[in-house]
Order: structure tokens, then C-alpha cells, then sequence
């Protein structure tokens, strides 16, 4: 699975495609695979000893399971829900672009995604690093930063590092408020100081989350803190595939 | 639809200002990532953990740029 880049994703759709693209649908629909399971997948507690379910990855990305978020039509489905409430086309679109971004970062891991579910439930997957979920939060953050997954984190982290700019209030006020009706519903909900918070916070999450989470796999947990950039790696975690 | 300049929404207007400004997100984002370091399963499960952090400076922002220009 991705970790971070979920987060940011969202942000650079929009710098790159323009006014299309409504940033908090964009960030809803990159979340809305993993929504229902993440915390099943971990269990209850950092470690991973605490299990909810007994087969966290046919439960995350398999059938039966929650498997079929991560598919091609669920999105397109939730987008059909959001134009017939909003009749806002936008909307719809953002969701759908932002969980595809999710489905196909997804791909690059050993478990892959049941992209055509519920026509085929196999699995696409490229298998650039272990899926680790099974192990605990801890584990697969140490797997995950250490490995490609890592690399793929920072990839975006850097990139929005480089767009920096489209997170300014001056930014904000002349590019996204006025092309997306979201911002003067939320701006009159909980002012302008809340609109930029809801604006920002998945970005600067995102950016920060990547950083720490790197420092924290390289120079504080015990557990193999060094860096495996081989294919399929990190080589010490068991080798897992699609269920 | 625009919704002008406010005081919620001033922006740096000199160099000075400007650089100020980022020094407040720099200096935020490293406090953040140190805290994360500390404590990842507080501060590092979801972005809503963040929401109050990041609402703070935000709030903060204004208050440096009239101090700055």
C-alpha cells in the first residue's frame, strides 16, 4: 500500500489539470478506498498484535472482502451518487481521478488491486514493494519507508515541495476559492481560517507524515533501519500476494 | 465570485514579509514531523490529527505578515 502520497496527490491533479478539478473531492475520492479498513487491516494498537481480522489482506484488497473500493467502477459508482446530489460534474470527476490515483498507486505494491472487480477478480500488481499490512502499523511503516514505497512518498513530497506556491493564501484566493462553489459553503460554515485549514491540511499531513515516518524506520526503530532498493523489496518481509 | 482581501487573508506584500511567512511553515512543518518522530501514533495516523495544528498557523500567518509587511 501507499502511505503518504495519497495525501498529496490530490493537490498536484490540480495544479497540473487546473480548475477541473475540485481539490477536497479529489482528497475525499483518494481516501475512499482504504476509508472502511485501515484500521482492521492494523488491528487495534501500533505493534499489529492486537488483530481485528484474520486474513487482514483478502479483507483490504480480496474477495469476499472490502476489496472492491479498490476497483475501477466503485469510484465511478460514488461519483454517479455525488452528480445526482450535486449535479456538480467537477465533483464527481475529482473523485473519480483522485481514487483512481489511490487504485493505481496501489498496483506497485506485491497484492495489487482487483482493478476490474466485479467483472475479474484479478489482481493488478507490479510488485515494486511488499505489501506489509498484516504486520502491524509499526512493521509495515519501517518495510514501507525503507523500501520503494518509500521512494514513491518522496517522489510526491518533492514535487510538491517544488509547487509550494499552490498552498499560499494568495494562491488559495485567486485559483481555488473562486473556480470550486465548496469553498464559500465551507468559508460560510467556518470562516475563512477554517476553509484554509481544509484546504491545506492534507497537504501539509502528507509532507510532514513522509518526513517523520522516514526518520522514524531509519533512526528510531530497532528493526532493520537501513534501506533495501531491490524489487519487490524489503527482502526480510515475507513475501505476500494477492488472496 | 472573488472574496477580496480580508484580515484573514492578507498577504505578504514585501520580500521581508514573504520569507517570513515561510520561515513560520518551515519552522511548523519541522516542530510537526519532530513531534511525529516522537510520537508517531498520535500525531501520525491521519490528517485530521493535524486539522488543529495546521488551523493554528494558518490563524498565526496574518499575525506575520503585519508584523513583517
Amino acid at each position: 500500500m501507499s502511505w503518504a502520497a495519497h495525501d498529496i496527490e490530490p493537490y498536484l491533479l490540480r495544479a497540473k489539470l487546473g480548475a477541473s478539478i475540485s481539490v477536497p473531492f479529489c482528497i475525499i475520492g483518494s481516501y475512499s478506498p482504504d476509508i472502511l479498513t485501515k484500521w482492521a487491516v492494523y488491528g487495534l494498537d501500533f505493534s499489529g498484535s492486537k488483530k481485528l481480522v484474520e486474513d487482514p489482506i483478502k479483507l483490504h484488497r480480496g474477495w469476499p472482502g472490502v476489496g472492491f473500493t479498490h476497483s475501477l467502477l466503485f469510484s465511478v459508482l460514488i461519483a454517479l451518487v455525488i452528480f445526482l446530489w450535486s449535479k456538480n460534474r467537477a465533483w464527481a470527476v475529482s473523485f473519480v481521478i483522485g481514487a483512481w490515483a489511490h487504485v493505481f498507486s496501489d498496483t506497485l505494491d506485491s497484492v495489487g488491486v482487483m482493478l476490474f472487480f466485479p467483472f475479474s477478480e484479478w489482481h493488478l500488481h507490479f510488485d515494486l514493494w511488499q505489501y506489509v499490512g498484516e504486520a502491524g502499523r509499526g512493521h509495515d511503516a519501517v518495510a514501507y519507508y525503507t523500501s520503494f514505497g518509500g521512494l514513491w512518498d518522496i517522489f510526491w513530497a518533492l514535487w510538491l515541495a517544488a509547487r509550494w506556491r499552490i498552498l499560499t493564501t494568495s494562491y488559495f484566493v485567486e485559483n481555488i476559492f473562486p473556480t470550486d462553489p465548496f469553498w464559500p459553503w465551507v468559508k460560510g460554515k467556518i470562516g475563512m481560517i477554517g476553509a484554509l485549514t481544509v484546504y491545506r491540511s492534507s497537504a501539509f499531513f502528507g509532507f510532514v507524515s513522509i518526513a517523520a515516518w522516514m526518520i522514524w524506520a531509519l533512526f528510531v526503530n530497532k528493526f532493520h533501519p537501513s534501506f533495501d532498493w531491490t524489487v519487490g523489496g524489503p527482502q526480510w518481509a515475507p513475501k505476500v500476494g494477492p488472496r | 465570485m472573488s472574496i477580496g482581501e480580508s484580515k484573514y487573508t492578507e498577504t505578504a506584500k514585501t520580500r521581508r514579509g514573504k520569507i517570513a511567512v515561510l520561515l513560520l511553515w518551515l519552522v511548523a512543518a519541522i516542530i510537526y514531523i519532530a513531534l511525529g518522530v516522537w510520537i508517531p501514533w498520535v500525531f501520525l495516523l491521519g490528517f485530521w490529527q493535524s486539522a488543529i495544528y495546521v488551523a493554528a498557523v494558518t490563524a498565526l500567518s496574518p499575525m506575520v505578515v503585519r508584523r513583517f509587511g
